[in-house]
């Protein structure tokens, strides 16, 4: 079965990704792809936690970790390129 | 260890190299700008903190993080909606400090270039209030103003500023102030700006004192008029010198057909007469009357010999030479000219030599280039002493047809090689046995030689000889190859 907890973060994800979706056209992040897929394999492992307490319960509870650790890997990249941007800024003339 | 384990395991060292990386940007804005990093770090410490949780608890160490985790999560996605929120009107503000920062930069450009013109530049709306201007501009305007003010009561509505920014678009107008004796010219144009964000009408006006044109053009149209009467003044007069010069030709031209009739005939008369008398078909004639006779025949045919060459230069002068083209052998018919001419050379005991080519074929004037040849050998012949020699010769050069005339003469000094081709110029000779001439044989040479496009040049040296040549240039040259 499902937490409160787990439906208050799914609705907050259907509730604001619209809205950040539109947003984020008009930002000029270095790795702001990385970050965006980082946070839609987060917001996916949201709904994987929800459906294991339903259906196969097994597979999803992996999905659903596999997707955070997804997510780390992007914003890991994501932050990478980000700081050696800063960096390379910072350091020139 | 389990999959889970050992996904969550990924996790967590992804989120703790991702939480070092955030560590380590170097944020280099203030404010909104540098809050980026800080959110980063927390959103990838919030999941750094799970994952740890969810190792500890999927390897059975302890379940204790586990209540704290749905805290985490539920901050997640405000804190990355917040992070979104924060980049972009951070990126605003700096559009924003640069745009202002550029159109700082502008301005004070345009106002530099609005101070350094010369021009009067200004801004100004319908109702005449100005919000830019230059110096010029103010002291033009001070000028319309005063204008317009009690001195000039009669003054030109247009002058008001308000009536020219509601009349922009304005090309350029052409407006005069002040009193006749110290009028002042302004030149005015006019653009409206764009009124889209205000009702009220606005338009940049340019001013330009332009009396000092105005008064210049006004003298150079005064000049062009003053021209104007001279040219058509000079044209009348320079119409009446050629009336009169064609007069002046015709009486020529009559006197000279008057003189070669009235001359020429009892010339004629004379020299026929004293032949009669030398042959004493009248009567006998004592010795001494046959040297008398023979100095009136002598002087006569000498007379005639002038007449005939003064007649010929002034034909020549005056253009009335007809140029008649016919092809001759060059060589042979000088050669022919040059024998027929051995009488004289014999009776002055110099020796006439002629020397060509065979297939120099040239189109020219016979008559007239036969009189130039003839004229300097009879020149070359009467100026070179006996035993002397005189050469002609053809050679076909690469740029002329040289007809070279050389004698072995008394020459001419390098001061009189020009003035030897005026009329009535001679070498001063002091030698009383050379026949003198009239001083027109090279005159009337080079006046031919002209006539028909050659040219004629001399190379002599004192007591040496000289050498006359006549250049054909070889577009006259026939090929008959």
């Amino acid at each position: 079965m499902y937490q409160e907890s787990e439906i208050v973060d799914l609705l907050m994800v259907l509730f604001l990704t619209p809205i950040m979706a539109v947003s984020v056209r008009a930002i000029h992040v270095v790795g702001k792809r990385w970050f965006i897929a980082g946070y839609l394999a987060i917001a996916s492992g949201y709904v994987f936690t929800i459906a294991e307490g339903y259906i196969a319960p097994v597979l999803f509870n992996t999905l659903e970790h596999a997707a955070y650790a997804v997510g780390g890997v992007c914003f890991l990249a994501g932050l990478v390129a980000l700081a050696h941007a800063s960096r390379v800024r910072a350091e020139s003339p | 260890m389990s999959l889970v384990t050992a996904i969550d395991l990924v996790a967590a060292l992804a989120f703790l190299g991702a939480f070092a990386a955030a560590l380590a940007i170097r944020s280099h804005t203030r404010g909104v700008g540098a809050s980026l990093k800080y959110l980063l770090m927390a959103g990838v410490g919030l999941y750094l903190f799970v994952s740890v949780s969810n190792v500890l608890e999927h390897a059975g160490i302890t379940s204790a993080l586990d209540a704290y985790e749905d805290f985490a999560e539920v901050l997640f996605v405000p804190l990355v909606a917040y992070a979104l929120y924060a980049r972009s009107t951070s990126e605003q503000l700096i559009a924003a400090e640069s745009a202002e920062r550029c159109a700082r930069n502008e301005h004070s450009l345009l106002m530099s270039v609005v101070e350094a013109t010369p021009a009067g530049i200004l801004v100004a709306n319908g109702d005449g209030d100005v919000s830019l201007a230059n110096d010029e501009a103010r002291r033009i305007v001070g000028l319309l103003q005063q204008a317009m003010g009690g001195e000039s009561p009669g003054a030109d509505p247009v002058l008001e500023l308000s009536a020219i920014v509601r009349s922009a678009p304005v090309p350029g107008l052409l407006v005069s102030i002040g009193e006749e004796s110290a009028r002042t010219w302004i030149s005015v144009r006019a653009m409206p700006l764009g009124t889209e964000d205000t009702d009220v009408a606005r338009a940049v006006v340019v001013l330009e004192d332009v009396t000092e044109r105005v008064l210049t053009e006004r003298e150079l149209e005064g000049y062009r008029l003053d021209l104007e009467q001279l040219v058509d003044r000079r044209t009348g007069e320079l119409l009446e010198v050629n009336r009169e010069l064609e007069e002046a030709n015709q009486s020529r031209q009559r006197f000279l057909a008057n003189m070669s009739h009235e001359l020429r005939t009892p010339l004629n008369s004379i020299i026929g007469f004293t032949d009669l008398l030398l042959r004493e078909l009248p009567g006998p004639v004592t010795y001494e009357q046959r040297i008398q006779l023979g100095m009136v025949k002598e002087s006569s045919a000498q007379l005639l010999g002038l007449v005939d060459d003064v007649l010929e230069l002034a034909r020549v002068e005056s253009g009335h030479g007809v140029v008649t083209l016919s092809e001759i052998e060059l060589g042979a018919r000088i050669c022919a000219l040059i024998a027929s001419m051995s009488a004289l050379a014999e009776v002055r005991g110099v020796r006439l030599a002629c020397d060509h080519p065979d297939d120099v074929v040239v189109m020219t004037d016979t008559d007239k280039l036969g009189q130039i040849v003839r004229n300097l050998v009879s020149n070359a012949i009467k100026f070179t002493d006996r035993e002397g020699s005189v050469t002609v010769s053809v050679v076909a050069r690469a740029d002329a047809v040289a007809i070279a005339v050389a004698d072995t003469g008394i020459g001419v000094a390098p001061e009189d090689q020009e003035r030897i081709f005026e009329a009535f110029q001679q070498v001063d000779s002091t030698d009383r046995a050379r026949p003198q001439g009239t001083g027109l044989g090279l005159a009337i040479c080079r006046e031919l030689s002209e006539l028909l496009g050659y040219r004629m040049i001399v190379e002599s040296t004192p007591g040496e000889g000289s050498t006359f040549t006549l250049l054909i240039p070889p577009a006259e040259l026939v090929d008959r190859t």
